[in-house]
């Protein structure tokens, strides 16, 4: 029996009370952790949201991986150059992804800390505090690690001033550039959806799963990377070829799945969640705007009867039209705004056409019976009548004429 | 001289400043479509500051690494070789700032060569006092912060993001006072000859 050599069974020296090879502070992590969270804050701050809507809070908070997923990057291609310099050197009895890990723990609670530090900074500014959802949350989660892995990757197998370009600039550009991408799906899988949310939308699960999809692709592809570089070489060498085709197929089907997606990264809202005051229904997080439309629902309700023209009884408005209510409402606080687009909208409405705008003439007929419409209104400033026509203009004499000839869309 | 130049990849950085300067002038004009829903602190950035910004690696690249190094023990001046290699590393752009004069496109010559001035003295500037990684992560650290939060809501650009900015008289200047201040401070500090030093004790 041989006996095992020295270096073997010799226990790692221990100090008592602190790390062996240094201080957490000193970590790059924690070196760029402040200026990390104060970037981000500052671009969450200077994002237009629709206010008081905590998936579109969430939204912006993912926007903000523009800045963290870079530097997390950074940060774990600077330790992962240590790691490289020093693999080989010294005995060690751990397995590879252990030391890894280790190494990218304080840049994956940095990440972290600054994202969920966010989230509650851009929460607590609502009203109402609410949970938006676990997708956005995940999503955010492994942005953080996929960067995180993807930066150790790169100074694993480049050179130094190579691999920290590279840990920079690809982040940057794959979380900001595709946002003026077409085909319009293209927009929506890389972790931060563009453009969500209004109140009468919701994030579509298909931007989940095709960002899953690619983040979760370079997290397992760089994990390969790792592997091939700090394991040892006769140690199962196929395993990480099999995983990266397995990575990249998953990924792909993940990704086939957003590619029905348009500009937009929501489907619409159940009309479930709508709160109904009156004859006003309005989503929870508009409430302020529900004494305008309340007004100006009712001002223009009696400019339309005025003109001989019938509304049905009990009619109620919505910012969608589910339930046979009309979908008229606005999220502007003032009457003049709400009756401006009352009266642009009510014709349209009560016909069905409201995503009809094929047909020339019929658009001319409606936009004749929404002047007539405001002509009856009264308005705080005189130009808040947005609707014009070319002459003749109409009188109220035309108006069941008019409204004999739009029909009905869709029938 | 030859062999200096070698030691700091000199032919590798010329090609690689060729590269982004045919880069760039083959895109003037286009911008990175960086998202734009942010209160106008953020539009799109022209494509060139992006390019321009790769001069810093190049900087850390040539001007740093074993040659700086095995260097700081020299007992003669450096001064020449290094402006030699700061002429070899800016003769692309100068290039392309004259052809594009001569084209009459003044105003992306003067851009680009005020981008590739500050990005190139900015790089030697945080190379003499930090290192490598400092003098190619900090440039690319605000060129993020100057695409993504420099922008005015009227589509001007900050004050301190001027890069964004069309050039004027004024930011070239700035410009070349960076890169003046990089070439100076390297000097000074990154290549005291071993006498001086002895002297000084």
């Amino acid at each position: 029996m041989t006996a095992s050599p020295a270096y073997a069974t010799a226990q790692p020296v221990r100090f008592p009370n602190r790390r062996a090879d240094r201080s957490y502070l000193r970590t790059p992590a924690v070196l760029f952790a402040i200026p990390c969270a104060v970037l981000a804050q500052l671009f969450l701050s200077a994002n237009t949201t629709t206010p008081n809507y905590a998936l579109a809070q969430a939204a912006a908070v993912t926007a903000t991986m523009a800045i963290v997923g870079p530097i997390v990057a950074l940060c774990a291609a600077w330790e992962a150059f240590t790691l490289r310099s020093l693999w080989g050197r010294l005995t060690v009895s751990r397995s590879w992804w252990r030391v890894l890990v280790q190494r990218l723990t304080p840049v994956l609670a940095v990440g972290v800390l600054v994202q969920a530090m966010l989230y509650v900074v851009a929460l607590l500014q609502l009203p109402d505090p609410a949970w938006p959802g676990w997708q956005l949350p995940f999503l955010s989660l492994l942005g953080v690690v996929a960067w995180t892995f993807f930066g150790a990757a790169t100074a694993l197998v480049l050179g130094r001033l190579l691999a920290m370009t590279v840990a920079l600039l690809v982040p940057y550009l794959a979380l900001t550039l595709p946002a003026g991408w077409q085909p319009f799906w293209l927009r929506h899988v890389n972790g931060s959806p563009f453009d969500c949310c209004s109140t009468s939308d919701v994030l579509d699960p298909r931007v989940t799963i095709g960002s899953a999809g690619v983040l979760g692709t370079i997290l397992l592809l760089s994990l390969c990377v790792a592997r091939v570089r700090l394991a040892p070489s006769q140690h199962r060498p196929w395993l990480a070829a099999a995983v990266a085709v397995a990575a990249l197929i998953a990924g792909g089907a993940c990704v086939s799945a957003a590619t029905g997606l348009g500009a937009m990264p929501t489907k619409p809202r159940s009309a479930d969640a709508l709160v109904c005051r009156e004859d006003v229904c309005l989503w929870p997080e508009d409430g302020e705007a529900l004494a305008a439309n309340r007004d100006g629902w009712a001002a223009v309700r009696e400019a339309w009867r005025g003109l001989g023209l019938t509304v049905p009884e009990n009619a109620r408005i919505a910012p969608v039209s589910a339930g046979g209510r009309l979908a008229l409402t606005t999220t502007a606080t003032d009457v003049d705004s709400a009756k401006t687009t009352m009266a642009q909208l009510l014709p349209r409405a009560l016909t069905g056409c409201l995503g009809d705008f094929d047909d020339p003439a019929r658009n001319d007929k409606f936009d004749r019976l929404s002047v007539l419409l405001a002509s009856r209104l009264t308005f705080a400033d005189p130009e808040a009548r947005a609707v014009t026509v070319p002459d003749p203009q109409p009188v109220p004499a035309d108006a069941e004429s008019l409204w004999r000839a739009v029909g009905r869309c869709g029938s | 001289m030859k062999l200096f130049l070698r030691a700091h990849h000199a032919s590798a950085v010329i090609a690689a400043g060729v590269g982004l300067m045919i880069a760039a002038w083959w895109l003037a004009g286009s911008t990175l479509p960086v998202p734009q829903l942010m209160q106008g602190r953020a539009a799109p950035v022209a494509v060139e500051m992006l390019l321009t910004v790769l001069y810093a690696p190049l900087i850390a690249y040539s001007f740093g690494g074993v040659a700086l190094r095995v260097e700081h023990g020299t007992r003669r001046s450096l001064l020449g070789p290094d402006l030699c290699l700061i002429a070899v590393v800016g003769a692309p752009v100068l290039a392309v700032v004259v052809l594009a004069a001569a084209n009459g496109d003044g105003g992306f010559g003067a851009t680009i060569g005020r981008d590739a001035m500050a990005f190139i003295g900015g790089a030697l500037l945080l190379l003499t006092a930090f290192g490598e990684s400092t003098a190619v992560a900090g440039p690319v650290l605000y060129f993020f912060v100057v695409s993504l939060l420099g922008s005015q809501p009227d589509g001007s650009a900050q004050w301190w993001a001027v890069l964004r900015a069309p050039a004027t008289p004024a930011t070239v200047a700035a410009a070349f006072v960076v890169l003046a201040a990089g070439v100076v401070i390297f000097h000074l500090r990154a290549r005291q000859t071993a006498g001086e030093r002895v002297s000084r004790v």
